[in-house]
């Protein structure tokens, strides 16, 4: 991907170089435009908002102290994000010991449509955002970075550290899972 | 590719990331496959609706920048600091280690080759203008005020080097002063034209600035009050406060505080702020709002025409319709101006009034209370007591199972006391 393509992507390098040099002010350049998307994001992952801001505050503390480790092959974002769903996940294991992480379920599923798979474009957006708090965090972050962050496979891939197939096959399964949520709450056409 | 495979595609065809070739191969599946369009009106539900839920969310709190930079200040004091030089390095590649040798090479040569060629003009005289002979770069200005130099700096540069000054002889022309040197101010606005001056206060940006201080205090509760009297006296306002009492010692007392004050007299505030403890990090920071103000202010303007013109059209209407239709898009009219006025007033506000967050720590962590002598006594009474008692409780119990463990022990006492009676008899 051309990281220089996009001024708002350069220029978000730029203060990404004057922080690794010690830069304060544009440390808090970088800080204003990051928080409140990361404290959504972790939020979305942890569900508690002062973990969630604990966490937030140890990215941008991390970005502070590897500023001069970031090598521009990639862009901001995708290394900022990168941290944060590490850090996210760790608060989540130390949170929950016992959390037992979803995996990748063997074979892909039967791609026939069963009942279910017309619950999401019949449910209104507030049985959408309470289904998609009950999704699993690795659900939930592959599709946030998805539909929020606009990243591509590949940019998920480098963010939540898994294969790009591995990234399909969440995504499909989110969904899936979506559905699956809405339907077990009898939620139909309720579109305003 | 068939079916299934451009089901996976589509998440990334709705937000745009697909390489063209997969692109033309969903686009061409969504016009034949009534599922796969299906599956894409919901994957773009999906995505509304997290565009939604990420507008309508809560943010963290204001102080959060402060406090990290409260925590950088304390990791920074806790351990020695990592230098640029050195944070710089470790960020290079090996390649880059290497390559790094040569400017350090290329320097001594350079030493030595200049060691004895010197350089005797120091000073340039120019007509009018006395040049300072250190070159101050903009991040040089900007680490030493922590403001973004204000982009008056900028028309001012200019409209010196449009202005005719003859260089008579001089060896550096006016612009190349304007642009590399710093100039003696007084020197400056006499040269200007007093319209000129005039005209750069009346253009001068209008400018939110934010100020965000981290100190550290003797007692945070005496500073939360002082920092009420700076906010009254520099007429401004307390607009939150987060106060954090620790229960455990060990821990220090911390406090975040976010003050508007006027914008003239921020300064004031902020170095009055400054003396009231130790400042172990400040920043300041400015955004130009002057054209989304403009902007604002000429819409307005010609919405209120609007608004006008069609009032008169509304005299001039007979027929009912038309009075409905342009009451109509009055009222549209109305609503547009209303909301700009709302958003310009916002504007004008944050611009005269500037927010400054503080954090402010205790020196010294919560330590644990010294308790008078008698109280040390009484304590030690007490545990001495309860010492006692556990010691009588323990001693009690295992006497009692003793005890219980009879039918064991007093048959087995016996006999070996009959065997050791039998045995000394017959020895006897």
């Amino acid at each position: 991907m051309d990281t220089e393509a996009d001024p708002g992507q350069a220029r978000e390098a730029q203060w990404l170089r004057l922080t690794a040099g010690g830069d304060r002010s544009a440390f808090e350049q970088l800080f204003r435009a990051y928080e409140h998307r990361l404290y959504r994001y972790v939020l979305g992952l942890v569900r508690d908002p002062r973990t969630a801001e604990e966490v937030t505050g140890d990215v941008l503390l991390e970005v502070w102290r590897s500023a001069a480790r970031f090598r521009g092959h990639s862009r901001v974002s995708t290394w900022v994000f990168g941290i944060a769903h590490h850090k996210a996940v760790d608060a989540l294991r130390r949170s929950a010991p016992a959390h037992v992480e979803i995996g990748e379920l063997a074979q892909r599923p039967d791609a026939a449509r069963g009942p279910e798979e017309t619950a999401l474009a019949g449910s209104d957006r507030r049985a959408i955002a309470a289904a998609l708090d009950e999704l699993t965090p690795e659900h939930r972050a592959v599709l946030e970075l998805t539909f929020l962050n606009g990243y591509s496979q590949a940019e998920i891939a480098a963010t939540v550290r898994c294969p790009i197939n591995t990234v399909k096959t969440r995504v499909f399964y989110a969904k899936q899972q979506l559905r699956r949520i809405l339907e077990r709450r009898g939620v139909r056409s309720e579109m305003p | 590719m068939n079916h299934d495979t451009i089901i996976e595609l589509l998440p990334w065809y709705v937000n745009g990331t697909l390489a063209p070739h997969e692109r033309a191969a969903v686009e061409s599946e969504l016009a034949s496959c009534p599922r796969c369009a299906a599956e894409l009106e919901e994957l773009k539900r999906l995505h509304e609706t997290l565009h939604q839920m990420d507008a309508d969310a809560p943010g963290p709190s204001e102080m959060l920048f402060a406090r990290t930079l409260a925590r950088i200040d304390q990791r920074r004091a806790g351990q020695k600091p990592e230098s640029a030089l050195r944070r710089w390095w470790n960020g290079l590649p090996a390649l880059g280690r290497a390559a790094a040798f040569m400017p350090v090479a290329l320097v001594i040569a350079f030493i030595l080759v200049t060691r004895y060629a010197a350089h005797p003009v120091r000073e340039v005289p120019l007509k009018g203008v006395t040049v300072m002979q250190t070159p101050v770069s903009e991040s040089e200005t900007v680490a030493q005020n922590g403001v973004q130099p204000a982009p008056a700096a900028a028309p001012l540069a200019k409209t010196i080097a449009g202005a005719p000054a003859p260089s008579r002889g001089g060896e550096i022309s006016p612009t190349i002063v304007a642009d590399r040197y710093s100039v003696n101010k007084p020197v400056m606005e006499a040269a200007a034209p007093p319209a000129l001056a005039s005209r750069l206060r009346a253009e001068r940006p209008q400018l939110i600035r934010t100020g965000s201080i981290s100190l550290i205090v003797p007692d945070v509760e005496r500073a939360i009050g002082q920092l009420s009297a700076i906010a009254q006296t520099q007429f401004g306002d307390v607009v939150s406060l987060t106060d954090e009492t620790p229960s455990q010692p060990g821990v220090r007392h911390t406090a975040g505080l976010q003050l508007s004050v006027p914008a003239d007299r921020f300064d004031q505030s902020l170095s009055s702020i400054a003396k009231l403890g130790a400042v172990s990090s400040r920043t300041i920071g400015a955004e130009n709002v002057s054209d989304q103000i403009v902007d604002a202010q000429a819409r307005l303007r010609n919405l209120r025409r609007t608004e006008t013109d069609m009032l008169r059209i509304l005299d001039r209407a007979g027929k009912i319709p038309d009075v409905l239709e342009v009451t109509q898009q009055i009222a549209s009219v109305r609503e547009q101006i209303e909301q700009l006025d709302g958003q310009l007033q916002s504007l004008q506000h944050r611009v005269a009034y500037s927010t400054i967050s503080i954090y402010i720590q205790d020196e010294k962590p919560i330590a644990a209370v010294e308790p008078s002598t008698g109280t040390q006594l009484n304590d030690a009474w007490q545990a001495a007591q309860r010492n006692v008692r556990a010691f009588s409780i323990a001693l009690a119990s295992r006497v009692l199972g003793f005890l219980a463990f009879a039918p064991y022990w007093v048959p087995a006492t016996l006999l070996v006391f009959l065997i050791g009676y039998r045995l000394s008899r017959r020895s006897s």
